[in-house]
């Protein structure tokens, strides 16, 4: 336990949370920009069992802000880049890989192994997948995105204002695409955001994003909280 | 009527003014968006009933899908 000494100092956590975490399923779905800081902050905070999803290959343009990966991964799946690197920090986390990423026919049965899903994608298709699955399966997803500075968190539960009442243009969004520059920093920042929330879901403590969203603006270095 | 759109301020001429309307006022896109009134959302099915008021702040929260 030495090794989370310094977050069970916390009365917040303490050994009660510990074991929360140590028990805990999370499924990261992206394991892009968002999704390397979410899997190595849960992984360094004690999660039980994270599944790994993710069909991409890493390349050299990601290197800039995909802190999972360096130059000896270029071309391999992110996925067995991830879980080798995250098990050389922590034998503590057990990793289940999903090669196919998340789609219309696994998304049932991955996201029923797991009690907190975590949104680390890079397109609308795949929000709308895990807004309409957690729905169906009563569980509770933390939302992140970026795109040029700016960056969303959210927490959706089951029984709270939906992710596809937010954005209510399914048909038209599905259609965007996610072109824009990114600085390393900003997927770093929403991605250590959504692994915060992560962990107080997961301990039941403090303020969380669950009916609010934050946007955050690096630009302008503007962080704002609106209810749902 | 002086109103709030993304922090600055913003005056219009119309006395009586919908989020549907000032969206088309400021020409901002309607897809693809979320608008705050005084930091609560308000969600699209409500845009055209939903009436500003002097001093009303209006954040357009455009969504993003990168990762």
């Amino acid at each position: 336990m030495e090794r989370y000494s310094r977050q069970i100092i916390f009365p917040e956590i303490g050994e009660e949370g510990q074991r929360r975490l140590s028990q805990a399923s999370v499924l990261i779905v992206g394991l892009g920009g968002l999704g390397s800081p979410v899997a190595l902050y849960l992984t360094g905070a004690g999660v039980g069992r994270i599944g790994l999803c993710d069909n991409d290959t890493v390349s050299i343009s990601n290197l800039q802000r995909q802190i999972l990966y360096s130059e000896e991964s270029e071309g391999q799946l992110k996925v067995e880049i991830a879980s080798k690197r995250l098990l050389e920090h922590s034998s503590h986390t057990r990793f289940d890989l999903w090669k196919d990423g998340l789609n219309c026919d696994n998304a049932i049965d991955i996201i029923s192994g797991y009690e907190l899903i975590i949104d680390c994608t890079d397109n609308y298709m795949t929000r709308y997948l895990i807004d309409e699955t957690c729905q169906e399966l009563g569980k509770t997803w933390i939302h992140g995105a970026i795109g040029n500075f700016e960056g969303r968190v959210s927490t959706f539960i089951p029984t709270g204002i939906r992710y596809s009442d937010l954005y209510s243009d399914k048909e038209y969004q599905i259609t965007q695409t996610s072109t824009g520059g990114v600085i390393g920093p900003l997927p770093g920042v929403i991605g250590c955001l959504q692994a915060a929330e992560a962990i107080k879901l997961i301990c039941g403590f403090g303020e969380t994003l669950v009916g609010k969203i934050l946007t955050v603006d690096l630009k302008n270095l503007q962080f704002n909280v609106f209810d749902l | 009527m002086k109103l709030f759109v993304n922090q600055k301020e913003f005056l219009t001429n119309s006395e009586k003014l919908t989020v549907v309307g000032l969206l088309k006022e400021i020409q901002s896109p309607t897809a693809g968006v979320a608008v705050a009134v005084n930091n609560k959302v308000v969600r699209k099915v409500d845009w055209e009933s939903t009436m500003l008021t002097e001093g009303d702040q209006i954040t357009v929260i455009t969504a993003v899908c990168g990762g």
